[in-house]
């Protein structure tokens, strides 16, 4: 009798423990082939798929911060894709809401300053003229904050080059104002230390292709003048 | 031993079976049958789900077991949700999501208005839009002269709106009266707005059928919002032929101030740029002004504002009944404006705004050797509740109440009129659909020195007709307490006689516009009745003041805004058509009045030339000849001056002084070199005739604007 309650016991304990070690395997297994999927992603369906991906996950798991980071994230990015620029709005104040959602499970965390950062910026897009003196700022601040928390970030020094770049000179940017600090986010993407593998590593491709951008249109402009 | 063993397998096998797969697919479509991609389909709070594909269809397998809700969530439609029973292997659902109505798509109530601020909804004008126009001089009110519903008066300031003398346009402040909005005026010259555009993120300009929360003004209100709080600190200095000014501000988290101080002296221009007028004191202002904000909860902010001018400046006008001698007018004048405001939201569902301001204005003249006085005083609190209702809809009530005080004298008669009045409205919004609008309202008033009372109706309608394009309506009664005009220096002492009344307006307007992304077309066509307007008779050598004036003004107004077609042009077409007759005040018949003019057409163009770093602008205004009173002839009112055709140009450079943003700023009014009459002075007995031409042949401004930031980040 006592042999058969152990064994009934250990097979209790065995199922138990598989079923836990599932769910918190379940949060790894679903999240890390959708980041790394994120870095090759560049399309409208692409970030939707991935979007809603992270979306459900942040809703099944919500103490999680990551889910609703990332689902933000690809929401933001779906608006380098759309018809119509009146849905620009809509899709960062979506961002908006999702992001808010991971600042309530982890305050003060710069990667969230930066990726409102990069929500403010997009913002421009849609009325350059008026909206510029209006979030330019805003986001100029966030990027500074995040930066002296954590003064190696790669993605605050490639917002910081990329929104340099695009800023007219007669405003203190340009191409040669941006190169340095592009090449320092380059840098950083190599030897930024991450605290784990689900933590957000995204930009390193894009800050290369910016950093090669920013060079053409210097060597562009240095031929132009000699001319 | 083996029936255990048997038993804990069955367990385990059943416990296994539990886990087994259910697949839910189907199609999500929107209500008009279009297949939706990319929307996002699952389970709520679960991993099971999936993203629609290009086709609008999708599948998924989940382990979940009895009832479950199914959701669906898309940006820009409705969340949908739906209890399901995972029973069996299969389940087809096929899902409907509703588009969401954003706030770009909802009807705006818009008879007889025009808008121009930030807010995401569509608008008309942007604030950027009046400081790069040419010909308004970065003032906000010479800018609205290109709005149709403006007739253009060029010796005067001051709008005219749709036939209504310039008395007839109340100018509101962030909910508060704004009794001198202009620098002060000298005969046949017109002067500059008080304030910079820069120091509002809102205007509404409103030509017609203005909402029941103003009153006190027959035509038109000019609606304006000042900015809230400052995101930075920083200074900035202009720098002009004739003037200097500067201004600091300093912003932290929750607050801002901001000082500024301006100095005018026209000497040095007046000395490069000839002038139609002789001038024996130059003209010479120093002003200043300070603001507070501070936003006092997620929902509310109080704002503070103040400003103090003093001005003075002296001409020689040709007495006509004496060719070749000159009397002087000279004009010294202080100007205390503040304006405190606060506004709450109160929940989600309640907003709560109240408000005071005082304005003061003390003209010192010497006219012809005469001494007079002009003293005003306006203090006025209001206060107003709003209740939310769905989304768009919305409840106002409010009141207000002025004390208004003028201190009058001429040479030795002096009088001081006061008289307090008070008002309350109700207006309802009511979003019918998204579709269908209106706007009821009724306002009260009540002033103590006609010691009678007025309701005024105001109603407006508007419905979508297309996805971008609405038509509305409008009528409203608009009453007004009467007051002096232009130069009428002996109405204060006629402004007690106790059988005076309001003077009424009552406005019927009708309006179409289509509100592209890029192109805007608007027409509008109205009437406007005019009851008990002043008139002025004389009976056995007795000036009689009573109300049996009236008159009338009809028309309609176009305009157009494209800035697709032509590449990096911005261009506006506005058109107003006016028909109006009036008699009022001394006029023995009715006439049409000698601001109105019947055609004005103004052209506005913009360009932007990205790789000179410059802002060009050119303004065309066309307006047919004008009214002109002329003693030798015995039809009253029936001379009409020349054409008036006006062409401006402006450019901005944009650049850099020393790392902070700078503006070059020039402007040349009268290109075309015209010779523009817009009126006649008469000698007493008509023999002499004198034209009223504008204050210089042409006038031309330079300036230099720096802004420095203080958030040097690199």
């Amino acid at each position: 009798m006592n042999k058969r309650i152990t064994i009934l016991t250990l097979v209790v304990c065995l199922l138990s423990y598989s079923l836990n070690a599932q769910q918190t395997d379940k949060f790894r297994t679903n999240m890390l082939p959708n980041i790394d999927r994120m870095d090759t992603t560049w399309s409208m369906s692409g970030f939707q798929e991935l979007g809603n991906t992270f979306e459900r996950i942040a809703n099944a798991e919500p103490e999680q911060w990551l889910p609703a980071y990332y689902a933000s994230y690809c929401v933001s990015s779906q608006i380098y894709f759309v018809e119509n620029v009146n849905q620009v709005d809509d899709l960062l104040d979506k961002a908006d809401e999702l992001l808010e959602r991971a600042e309530t499970l982890m305050p003060d965390e710069p990667e969230i300053w930066i990726l409102q950062a990069r929500i403010n910026q997009s913002r421009i897009s849609v009325d350059p003229q008026t909206r510029g003196a209006q979030y330019g700022p805003v986001a100029g601040q966030l990027l500074a904050k995040a930066l002296e928390a954590s003064p190696d970030n790669p993605r605050a020094h490639y917002l910081k080059g990329s929104n340099l770049y695009f800023t007219p000179a007669m405003w203190g940017g340009g191409a040669d104002k941006a190169l340095p600090i592009l090449e320092t986010a380059v840098e950083k993407f190599k030897s930024f230390a991450y605290e784990d593998e689900l933590w957000p590593r995204w930009g390193a491709g894009g800050a290369d292709w910016m950093l090669g951008l920013c060079k053409d249109t210097i060597e562009k402009e240095k031929n132009s003048n000699n001319e | 031993m083996k029936k255990f063993l048997c038993s804990t397998l069955l367990i385990i096998v059943s416990l296994s079976l539990a886990f087994g797969q259910v697949q839910i697919s189907g199609s999500i479509k929107d209500t008009k049958g279009n297949p939706l991609p990319g929307v996002n389909i699952f389970i709520k709070d679960s991993y099971d789900g999936t993203s629609s594909d290009g086709n609008g269809f999708y599948t998924f397998k989940t382990s979940e077991k009895g009832e479950i809700i199914l959701c669906a969530s898309y940006v820009g439609f409705e969340p949908f949700e739906q209890k399901l029973d995972i029973a069996g292997d299969r389940i087809i659902r096929d899902i409907v999501l509703k588009e969401s109505i954003s706030s770009l798509d909802v009807v705006v109530i818009s008879a007889g208005s025009f808008e121009a601020s930030d807010e995401k909804k569509a608008v008309i004008l942007k604030p950027l839009d009046i400081v790069t126009t040419a010909g308004g001089d970065a003032d906000i009110f010479s800018v609205l002269n290109t709005l149709p519903g403006t007739s253009t008066v060029g010796e005067d300031e001051g709008l005219y709106v749709r036939g209504g003398a310039k008395h007839e346009t109340t100018y509101i402040i962030d909910e508060m009266v704004v009794k001198n909005p202009y620098f002060s005026n000298v005969p046949d010259i017109p002067s500059r707005g008080r304030f910079s555009p820069f120091e509002f993120k809102g205007t509404v300009f409103s030509t017609g059928g203005y909402s029941a929360q103003y009153g006190q003004a027959l035509s038109s209100a000019i609606i304006l919002k000042s900015q809230d709080l400052s995101p930075q600190t920083m200074s900035s200095i202009g720098i002009l032929p004739l003037a200097i000014g500067g201004s600091h501000v300093q912003a932290w988290d929750n607050t801002s101030m901001s000082a500024s101080i301006n100095y005018a002296h026209l000497g040095a221009y007046f000395a490069i740029v000839p002038q139609n007028r002789e001038w024996n004191i130059i003209p010479q202002t120093l002003s200043g002004s300070m603001s507070f904000r501070q936003k006092t909860s997620e929902t509310g902010i109080l704002k503070f504002y103040s400003s103090l001018s003093k001005s003075k400046l002296g001409l020689q006008i040709e007495d006509l009944d004496n060719p070749g001698t000159f009397a002087s007018f000279g004009l010294q004048n202080t100007d205390i404006y503040m304006n405190a405001s606060y506004k709450e939201g109160l929940g989600d569902d309640w907003s709560l705004f109240a408000g005071s301001s005082y304005s003061k204005g003390d003209d010192d003249i010497d006219y012809q050797g005469a001494a007079i006085q002009n003293d005003n005083n306006l203090l006025q609190v209001k206060s107003t509740i709003t209740r939310f209702v769905g989304d768009y809809s919305a409840i106002r009530a409010g009141a207000e109440w002025h004390t208004n005080q003028t201190d009058n004298s001429y040479d030795n008669l002096s009088t001081t009129n006061s008289w307090r009045y008070a008002a309350g409205f109700l207006e309802t919004d009511i979003f019918i659909s998204y579709k269908m609008a209106a706007r009821l309202g009724g306002r009260y008033e009540y002033a103590d020195h006609l010691n009678k009372g007025n309701i005024a109706p105001r109603i407006s309608f508007s419905y979508k007709t297309g996805e971008s394009s609405q038509v509305s309506l409008a009528y409203g009664h608009f009453y007004q307490t009467p007051q002096a005009e232009q130069n009428e220096y002996l109405y204060p002492f006629y402004q007690q006689l106790p059988n005076l009344d309001y003077e009424n307006a009552t406005h019927y307007i009708a309006n179409y516009q289509y509100l592209g992304e890029k192109r805007t077309f608007r027409i509008e066509g109205y009437y406007k009745d005019y009851n008990k307007l002043v008139k002025y008779t004389t009976h056995d050598s007795l000036l009689v003041i009573n109300n049996t004036g009236d008159g009338y003004a009809r028309g309609f107004d176009i305009f157009w805004r494209d800035k697709k077609t032509f590449k990096n042009v911005d261009y506006w077409i506005s058109y107003s058509f006016l028909d109006t007759k009036r008699k009022y005040r001394d006029y023995p018949t009715e006439a049409q009045p000698t601001f109105a003019a019947t055609h004005n057409l103004s052209l506005v163009f913009k360009r932007y030339f990205a790789k000179l770093k410059t802002s060009f602008s050119a303004t065309y205004t066309y307006a047919s000849g004008r009214p002109y009173f002329n003693p030798n002839n015995p039809e009253f009112l029936a001379d009409r001056t020349q054409d008036y055709h006006e062409l401006a140009a402006s450019a901005s450079y944009l650049t850099t002084i020393l790392g902070n943003f700078a503006v070059v700023f020039a402007s040349v009014n009268n290109i075309l070199g015209r010779d523009h009459v817009f009126s006649y002075r008469y000698s007493t007995d008509g023999t002499v005739a004198k034209p009223v031409r504008s204050a210089a042949p042409r006038t031309y401004i330079i300036g230099l604007f720096i802004s420095f930031n203080h958030n040097k980040q690199d």
